[in-house]
């Protein structure tokens, strides 16, 4: 037996597991049998280990370079760096389909493990659901896109190698956890849709589809952001944000993840926004099949569709019975969940989380509609029609400064209303400090109105965030604690509310990177010869020599260029290169970045003309550093966050 | 090789799907407790709400309490529809009482 008839039975093994579980969870709970429910649960479990052998054999097969599996051929070669034959699984399509099943058999089994015991009466809905999404992703291999496919005869000595673009430290980062996001919102899509089926959504569980949630919002985001940093330094894909097709169908679950963890805290708190919890869930699910639909044969081009296939329809159709099964559950179940309590002020805190949804699902709904528009526009009038970053940026723009403006506010409001003395008291200094901003930089740069209304707003927010640190510190001071360990002991006794803080402080250092590259970036594009020296900003750049260089699989021309302050002084030497690979008819080109928290001087060898000759697209980037930044604070606050409290202490 | 890989993996999640049905008292027993302790929780929640509302003085409230955790019978009694268990009746009996 060959290691691919081995990867491909423990695939079919777990579809039969799969079957098992759900078809004995349903029995189960409909006769109420312990032994049954608890049968099919250990089904649910053994998914897991059955798909991680799976997946080991086709790690095993790249590492050992099997050519005899066609997708070990396609995605591999003898050239290729070997620590990248240790990711090239999920480099396409039907490896990137067992690396999703491989999450969602792990997520299965810690949900089960870590989930409380008070919703031991949706457990059997829970894994029926959860092994039936499972199953989908197992039976489309075992059908349709069988990783473990063989050459019957002719086995190829050496593989085409993976896609050039992927070649990057990023690959070891960005898709498995943007495929771990998208994958695991069937987490609390799954913990929501049985309780809903029981009758116990109420209060039982919340703070565990919070935890799952937040976990999984926290996957995703870091995942986008680090596809930005791998874009920003790969010329290939366009830019850190092109607001690209693949790129937005990762975002737009996101953004209704990122409502649905504020809007989850006023369930928890006051009892409110059941049913709106349950459509945001529902659209974020939904969402994620729409985006695995585009990634894999979507009718869409895009620079990122790496798993693209003939596949298109089957998710198309899953995304449809998702949407239907959601709204089926939705319609039968709305007297279940319907909440009693309404919001008694506009100026409260529920009321801000509130708006907050609503600007988030407007910047998801402009962006599908982007998505969707040039679809729409050939199937019925046959134009050819591309939305691009100007729509997005211009009309998503102003909602997301508006999102930055609650996002200041609303912390500062009180639940259920917010008096006015309160509100002064709160607001007054952040309010003004925010002022004094957009006037010194209104008035002092010729940059458009916008650009200072964002910086002022993004001045709101942290002024207010550590405003309230200041108050809440000094308070504990007043109280006896020591000054150093104040601030310290102010996040560890409310985790839940200065980890979140902390997450604003990482959107707000994304923000301030998305302003000083949009606002004052400074570029400039020209052709220069050896030896020659180009003026920008501060610096001054020559080009020192340019190498070529030859490989089995590619060619490599790689430029040295000479950094120089106004004083002639050489402070750095950069590299940038220009790659082509024959057998795939790509180039890639990954830029020469000199990076500080001030700015990023960023230098695109963009076309080698002669031998000595090159066209060069140089920029200076103001701020893009903080954004790199906000992902480790972004991790960081969620951690906080999820942080479990010691009770037996406290 | 991988030909004993895959029979011993699938005779390992065969058993595992059994094991239930072979150790019946136990998964039983243990879903039972679970049971009991949700009741236990959510009678606890309904007491403390009837507190709240000033349908039970702090008295009773303590004495229902500390009945609730003396009751053994709570660790067999499952939920069946809307019967009362014998430890609603008794929070009931108290309740007509005193109030």
């Amino acid at each position: 037996m060959t290691i691919s008839s081995l990867g491909l039975s423990l695939l079919v093994l777990t579809m039969n597991l799969c079957i098992y579980s759900i078809v004995g969870s349903i029995i189960g709970a409909k006769l109420d049998n312990s032994q049954i429910k608890l049968s099919a649960k250990n089904a649910a479990y053994s998914t897991f280990f059955t798909t991680l052998i799976s997946s080991m054999c086709l790690v095993y097969a790249f590492v050992t370079n099997d050519f005899s599996i066609k997708y070990v051929f396609n995605h591999s070669n003898l050239s290729m760096d070997p620590a990248y034959t240790w990711v090239a699984m999920y480099a396409g399509n039907e490896g990137s389909l067992l690396y999703i099943a491989l999450v969602i058999s792990l997520s299965i089994l810690l949900v089960l493990i870590f989930k409380p015991k008070d919703m031991i009466e949706s457990e059997p809905h829970l894994v029926a659901i959860m092994s039936g999404f499972l199953l989908f992703f197992i039976s489309v291999m075992v059908f349709f896109a069988n990783p473990f496919d063989t050459f019957q005869s002719n086995i190829p000595s050496d593989g085409r190698g993976m896609n050039p673009l992927l070649a990057h430290p990023g690959m070891f980062s960005h898709p498995p956890l943007l495929m771990a996001g998208l994958a695991t919102i069937s987490v609390p899509f799954s913990l929501i849709t049985s309780m809903i089926l029981t009758g116990t959504f109420r209060n039982n569980g919340l703070d565990f589809v919070r935890t799952t949630s937040l976990l999984v919002w926290c996957i995703l985001g870091v995942g986008l952001l680090l596809g930005s940093w791998w874009a920003y330094t790969i010329l290939g894909w366009g830019g850190y944000w092109v607001w690209d097709p693949i790129e937005n169908v990762g975002l737009m679950p996101w953004l209704v993840m990122t409502a649905f963890i504020h809007s989850i805290i006023v369930q928890r708190r006051r009892g409110m926004f059941r049913v709106w919890n349950v459509i945001l869930i529902f659209l974020a699910f939904v969402l994620a099949q729409f985006g695995m639909f585009i990634n894999r044969g979507g009718p869409v081009v895009s620079v990122h569709s790496f798993a693209a296939s003939t596949l298109g329809y089957i998710f198309l159709g899953f995304m449809v019975f998702s949407a239907l099964f959601c709204t089926l559950i939705f319609i039968a179940n709305y007297n279940k969940i319907y909440s009693d309590n309404k919001i008694e002020s506009v100026i409260s805190r529920e009321a801000a989380f509130l708006i907050n949804n609503f600007f988030l699902l407007a910047i998801t709904f402009v962006t599908l509609w982007g998505l969707i528009f040039p679809l729409i526009n050939e199937v019925f009038y046959n134009e050819t029609v591309t939305v691009g970053a100007p729509y997005y940026n211009a009309v998503n723009g102003p909602v997301i400064l508006l999102l930055l403006f609650i996002m200041g506010i609303g912390p500062n409001l009180s639940w259920k209303g917010t008096s006015n003395s309160n509100l002064k008291t709160n607001l007054l200094y952040p309010s003004i400090i925010a002022t004094i901003a957009f006037v010194i930089f209104y008035f002092s740069s010729d940059k458009p109105f916008m650009s200072s209304l964002a910086i002022s707003s993004i001045v709101l927010v942290l002024s207010t965030i550590i405003y309230e640190w200041v108050r809440g510190s000094r308070s504990l001071i007043k109280n006896g604690t020591h000054w150093f360990y104040a601030f310290f002991k102010l996040i560890s006794n409310n985790r839940k509310k200065y980890g979140g803080y902390v997450v604003h402080i990482s959107i707000l250092l994304v923000a301030l990177g998305v302003v000083g590259i949009n606002f004052y970036q400074i570029k400039i594009d020209k052709v220069v010869s050896i030896g020659e020296r180009i003026e920008i900003g501060n610096y001054k750049i020559e080009i020192a020599e340019i190498n070529e260089n030859n490989f089995n699989d590619r060619r490599e021309k790689v430029a040295t260029f000479l950094i120089l302050d106004s004083n002639e002084k050489i402070i750095d030497t950069l590299e940038g290169n220009n790659t082509f690979y024959p057998s795939f008819n790509m180039a890639s080109i990954r830029a020469g970045i000199k990076s500080s928290p001030v700015e990023d001087l960023y230098i695109i060898p963009s076309d080698f003309i002669d031998n000595d000759k090159m066209k060069l697209i140089i920029s200076i980037n103001p701020l893009v550093w903080w954004m790199w930044l906000g992902g480790p604070i972004f991790i960081l606050g969620t951690l906080i966050s999820l942080w479990p409290r010691n009770y037996n202490k406290s | 090789m991988n030909l004993f890989f895959l029979i011993t993996i699938s005779i390992a999640c065969l058993i595992f799907l059994l094991y239930p049905y072979l150790n019946k008292s136990k998964s039983n027993i243990n879903d039972l407790q679970i049971y009991s302790e949700i009741r236990r929780k959510k009678i606890l929640l309904e007491l403390s709400s009837e507190l709240e509302n000033g349908t039970i003085t702090q008295n009773q409230f303590n004495e229902l309490k500390e009945e609730l955790f003396k009751i053994e019978s709570v660790k067999k009694t499952k939920p069946k529809g809307k019967d009362l268990d014998p430890i609603e009746r008794i929070i009931e009996s108290k309740k007509n009482q005193d109030v």
